[in-house]
């Protein structure tokens, strides 16, 4: 059972749309009671990164995430979330936010929207992309992580759920992790 | 920064009903919209617009539509109000198309992003180019269903552009891709011709479209001045930084020299006052 994170800023009807086409048993919650008796957790996301915190933080799954031993694919806006900071929907000026820390890096706004299919070397093939930000590594400054394995967690920038055949495999590979 | 060129299919739907206009007159039926979803998903195109030409947003098809694509899909016709939008995304639209009410670009680049708020222009009527937006979906509307080629004047901009109308062959999507679109739509093609989006792309392929395809490759040139307006924007965020243009220049003198570094702003501001007489000797010949 996989449990897709419901904290109001996903774009989670596709997600669930792809999962029921892969034939993958899935619920729908914010509960963390229900989310830990799922074996996998996907944390989608579309939105900004302080919308998406501080969604996280009412809804108390903060400590849950970071310290989940499952199998976490974060999508998008919620591979950002697991980055060391982030200052997205934040007033200009002000400080970045902290981010959930599990994959490090620092979020930043890109020159140009980021929007189409792109190949991800790591995964040999096309998935398509749309983003305004990015999870900058530090000491890297023109290259940009696309997926991000370590250990127990999956982060991907761009949309499996809209990648076609490309994207179905991806998730497929992820629920046999 | 660049990515793979996209093939855009575009459905218009009026009364529930998929319709091909010519020049935006005379709609005429074809077949029911959700024969041409799954075909178009079954040949695994890169996205889709979706227009409900006569206003009416219809959720009941949208909803059905988004249950078996799996390709990001953008929505317009109709739309009024925050809360049409916010029932087209939790239906699944990842972008949605604004025309007329461009008032709600803003409101909706701040809750869902910028990626997701495209603006649709017809021209020759309209220019008014807006901020907040992801993409701008240009339409000629005098060359809507004509199939004779699109319009290749395309303004300049950093905003990924949509060029739409005219689509009749594969060459005219060589055309305005070596004219710098970032994606192209079309919708009388793959009705009235036996085209298919991966045809173009292979053709695409092919013919190597001119224009170099990067990945991961963030720098712009340097030199452009797009560096320094990056570094500036990135500043102005950090906070106890007062004027972010007096930094950014002391950074780039530390890290090029002073002489080098004045000859790079030169070059910068040379090639800014270029590309704005250009895109407004563009624009003056788009009308």
């Amino acid at each position: 059972m996989v449990g897709i994170i419901d904290y109001g800023a996903g774009n989670i009807r596709s997600l669930s749309n792809a999962l029921t086409h892969l034939g993958i048993e899935h619920t729908i919650s914010h509960d963390k009671n229900v989310l830990d008796t799922c074996s996998h957790l996907i944390l989608p996301g579309v939105g900004s990164f302080r919308y998406g915190m501080e969604q996280l933080e009412r809804y108390g799954l903060v400590e849950f995430l970071k310290n989940t031993k499952k199998p976490l694919l974060g999508i998008c806006l919620g591979m950002q979330l697991m980055a060391g900071q982030g200052a997205e929907g934040l007033p200009s000026g002000s400080d970045y936010m902290a981010g959930l820390g599990i994959i490090g890096g620092t979020v930043e706004e890109l020159p140009s929207p980021h929007v189409g299919w792109d190949t991800v070397q790591e995964l040999h093939n096309d998935f398509y992309f749309t983003h305004h930000y990015r999870v900058a590594i530090p000491g890297t400054f023109d290259w940009m992580p696309y997926f991000v394995k370590h250990n127990n967690v999956w982060a991907c920038q761009f949309h499996p759920e809209k990648s076609q055949e490309s994207g179905l495999q991806f998730l497929k590979d992820f629920y046999a992790l | 920064m660049l990515c793979k060129i996209r093939i855009i299919p575009v459905l218009t739907v009026s009364d529930g009903k998929l319709v091909k206009t010519i020049q935006f007159q005379n709609p005429r039926n074809l077949n029911s919209p959700m024969a041409a979803v799954r075909l178009f998903n079954s040949r695994n195109v890169d996205e889709m617009v979706i227009l409900f030409i006569d206003g009416k947003i219809d959720f009941e098809l949208f909803d059905e539509i988004s249950r078996e694509c799996f390709m990001p899909l953008a929505v317009g016709g109709g739309i009024k109000t925050m809360e049409d939008v916010d029932r087209l995304f939790s239906l699944g639209a990842d972008k949605v198309v604004i025309r007329t009410h461009t008032e709600l670009c803003k409101p909706i680049a701040e809750k869902y992003g910028e990626q997701a708020v495209v603006q649709s222009l017809d021209i020759p009527r309209m220019y008014d180019f807006q901020p907040f937006v992801g993409e701008y979906l240009i339409t000629d509307t005098r060359l809507d269903g004509m199939m004779t080629g699109y319009n290749i004047v395309i303004p300049r901009s950093d905003v990924p552009i949509i060029v739409n109308g005219g689509a009749g062959k594969p060459e005219h999507f060589l055309e305005a891709y070596n004219a710098g679109a970032s994606a192209l739509a079309a919708s009388s093609i793959w009705f009235y011709t036996e085209t298919t989006p991966t045809m173009v792309k292979q053709y695409l392929h092919e013919h190597g479209g001119t224009r170099p395809v990067t990945n991961n490759n963030m720098k712009p040139k340097l030199g452009s001045g797009a560096r320094f307006a990056a570094l500036k924007k990135k500043l102005a965020k950090r906070s106890g930084v007062t004027n972010p243009g007096a930094l950014a220049a002391a950074i780039g003198r530390k890290k090029y020299g002073k002489k080098k570094f004045a000859a790079l702003g030169t070059k910068g501001r040379k090639q800014s006052s270029q590309d704005y007489a250009k895109s407004k000797k563009m624009k003056m010949k788009a009308y």
